[in-house]
């Protein structure tokens, strides 16, 4: 029974927590305590109800819109799915990020009556660059459009061809009104004329992303720690697996060694596949510590202390040519400078707003090149995106995210 | 992966981050359900060890059994345990009315102590995100500032499994390796790992507790549920909610938010 992760996104106002508390409430879903809520404000006609689901903080409540990212569970006859809620509001952009970096595909919410604003292309360039391939359109308030169904084909060609601009060929198109629940978990009379899907069906047509089993082995270092007097080596395997018995090299410095034994938890496992968190007991003596990545000598990711990498920036500060930052790959973590901003792309027309300029601002995305103090072991983001993506601080705190391209 | 295998492998993963990172991590256990699964995905993070100490807050309040439980198992699986406990707060005769009040003084001041004690610069905690709308808000690494107190609207970003935590000076990160799991997940976990729990949580004439805080605070539900099964089977139907027992959740408006806000866990 797998778990689903679909990240709810769109400009401010444009109904994504309405349309997850509709989710869970068409679904049954709730606890009884939130439904008698829905009940008492069903009779006022608010929206805000279905939104106080995800919507638990005071400000959040007051203001009816959404300040942080949330989550809520729910289950098809299918499966099991994760909703996670993020902010439309410009401000909130870093909680919208945290939440759709942890997602396998993405709803983008869209108002009828508004049509896409600019939050709207900033979240979905967003969900492109996170790598998240499957979104479906939900245009919402039909309602406020008297269902009209001539509105709700221009506003999904419209961007869906922006969409496929940014690499990203939606699902599926649904019109809905959370409000009114037409085509949530419900087929709707009031639209007679789409004769494609629910919501919820379009949900369930997603296909889990593909475990990476096959591909070349990476174990992420996390940190050296003494069991029965020997140096055990605690760490992830991300992708492809590891075997007792086969020789590993650890980078960036390449030492080569071979696995004795692989763990979990005090179990001896003989081997690990994608996912698992493990200690190795390696050939004494070894030099591995917190950073190193373990691979096949035949698969190495690349070593550089040069990223040419695609970044968004969501920090309180601006990126600056020439400044200090540090950043974070798996459990790497380097100090470095921006050799460059190459380019600052504008997410809504998708042009190239800016060459070789001083500085990113919050909420731009663009293109960087980092010199970091020392090598580190990276791979392309979308053949092996663990050491395809970056944090990079400034000032000691997430300012910004990257992914390397091939 | 299945559900529960990536639910515990990316929980070990937190862990073994917050260990790496902090100068001198701790793990908070109440002996409840969800500190007891926490405890135990730390032994298996580090091959059967806890390598830290474990804090129990110990209001004085809680279930006798509850300290029977704490020391049987703290024995076997050799744990060094440190109870907190706010003897000023115990002594004096607060107003035990005001859950507000009495948990801020009983559990924060207890915590906030203990943290100044023994310079702690990490807690996890084995918080979920379903189990209240203001927990949902967490981050896995949230950092706390000198005063103790939660800025939740201005959270730093996590992006990918990249947490990016570290402490300042005279700040503490509270660690939330559980954030993910639901209620039914910790359930499902006890059962496959044959954890121990409890009797609290097993019906008994008719009520079972399906979260265990202070004793006077924690009203049992009705339930026949005298097994795990039963109680996975009870959670796969209910409509109730897991903390409808437990009276700061609805004490007034917002109470858990400022609780949290002020340090409370």
């Amino acid at each position: 029974m797998d778990d689903f992760r679909i990240v709810v996104a769109g400009h401010v106002d444009h109904g994504k927590s309405t349309i997850i508390g509709r989710l869970l409430c068409d679904t049954g879903s709730l606890p009884q305590h939130m439904m008698d809520k829905f009940e008492r404000a069903g009779t006022s006609n608010d929206t805000a109800a279905f939104a106080f689901v995800t919507d638990q903080l005071s400000e959040e409540q007051e203001g009816s819109f959404t300040l942080d990212t949330a989550q809520a569970h729910f289950r098809t006859a299918r499966r099991d799915y994760t909703l996670i809620d993020t902010p439309g509001h410009r401000e909130f952009l870093k909680n919208m990020v945290t939440g759709a970096t942890r997602a396998d595909a993405a709803i983008l919410v869209l108002d009828a009556n508004e049509g896409p604003l600019p939050q709207t292309y900033l979240h979905a360039y967003l969900i492109s660059m996170l790598g998240i391939g499957q979104v479906i359109l939900a245009i919402n308030k039909m309602d406020l459009v008297s269902y009209d169904r001539h509105r709700f084909h221009v506003l999904s060609q419209q961007l869906s061809s922006h969409l496929e601009r940014i690499g990203i060929t939606p699902r599926a198109a649904i019109p809905v009104s959370a409000q009114q629940g037409d085509h949530i978990a419900r087929k709707s009379d009031r639209m007679p004329w789409n004769l494609t899907s629910t919501l919820v069906e379009a949900m369930d047509e997603l296909v889990p992303q593909e475990q990476n089993g096959h591909q070349p082995l990476r174990f992420l270092v996390q940190c050296p720690f003494p069991a029965n007097n020997r140096r055990a080596i605690l760490g992830r395997v991300t992708s492809g697996r590891l075997n007792q018995g086969q020789t590993i090299v650890f980078g960036p410095g390449g030492h080569e060694t071979s696995v004795t034994s692989v763990l979990l938890g005090q179990q001896e496992v003989g081997m690990a596949t994608p996912g698992q968190s493990v200690g190795l007991l390696l050939e004494e003596p070894n030099p591995v510590k917190r950073g190193h990545v373990g691979f096949n000598v035949e698969s190495a990711p690349l070593v550089t202390d040069r990223l040419s990498t695609r970044v968004f920036w969501i920090g309180p500060r601006s990126l600056e040519a020439n400044g200090r930052i540090e950043v974070l790959c798996g459990t790497q973590s380097h100090r470095g400078c921006v050799e460059r901003i190459a380019k600052v792309i504008d997410p809504i027309s998708l042009e190239t707003i800016g060459t070789e300029v001083a500085g990113l601002n919050d909420f731009q995305v663009g293109e960087i090149v980092v010199r970091t103090e020392s090598p580190m072991c990276i791979d392309p983001f979308d053949i092996l995106p663990e050491l395809g993506r970056l944090a990079i601080l400034q000032d000691g705190r997430i300012a910004g995210g990257g992914v390397i391209a091939r | 992966m299945e559900r529960m295998e990536e639910l515990e492998n990316r929980s070990i993963y937190i862990i073994r981050e917050a260990y790496a990172c902090f100068r001198r991590p701790a793990v908070l256990w109440s002996m409840g359900k969800d500190s007891t699964v926490l405890i135990a995905l730390c032994r298996k993070a580090f091959l059967g060890t806890v390598p830290f100490p474990v804090v129990h807050i110990d209001t004085g309040r809680k279930f006798p059994s509850m300290y029977a439980f704490r020391d049987k198992w703290a024995q076997a699986w050799d744990l060094k345990i440190l109870v907190a406990r706010n003897t000023a707060g115990l002594s004096d005769n607060a107003d035990y009315a005001d859950k507000l009040a009495c948990c801020t003084a009983l559990k924060t001041e207890a915590l906030k102590q203990l943290l100044h004690d023994e310079s702690f610069d990490a807690i996890m905690l084995g918080i979920r995100r379903d189990e209240h709308g203001v927990r949902a808000k967490e981050r896995h690494f949230s950092p706390r500032d000198t005063d103790f107190q939660w800025d939740y609207r201005n959270q730093p970003p996590e992006l990918w499994d990249l947490f990016g935590a570290r402490a300042d000076d005279n700040t503490h990160v509270r660690v939330h390796p559980l954030l993910d799991w639901t209620e039914l997940d910790i359930w499902r976990y006890i059962k496959g790992e044959n954890l121990p729990i409890m009797d609290l949580y097993f019906a008994k004439e008719g009520k079972r507790y399906r979260s265990i805080g202070c004793a006077p605070c924690c009203e049992p539900v009705s339930s026949d549920a005298t097994t795990l099964d039963d109680i996975l089977h009870e959670l796969e139907t209910t409509r109730i909610g897991e903390r409808q027992g437990r009276a700061q959740d609805k004490e007034a408006a917002y109470a858990m938010q400022q609780l949290r806000a002020l340090g409370y866990m």
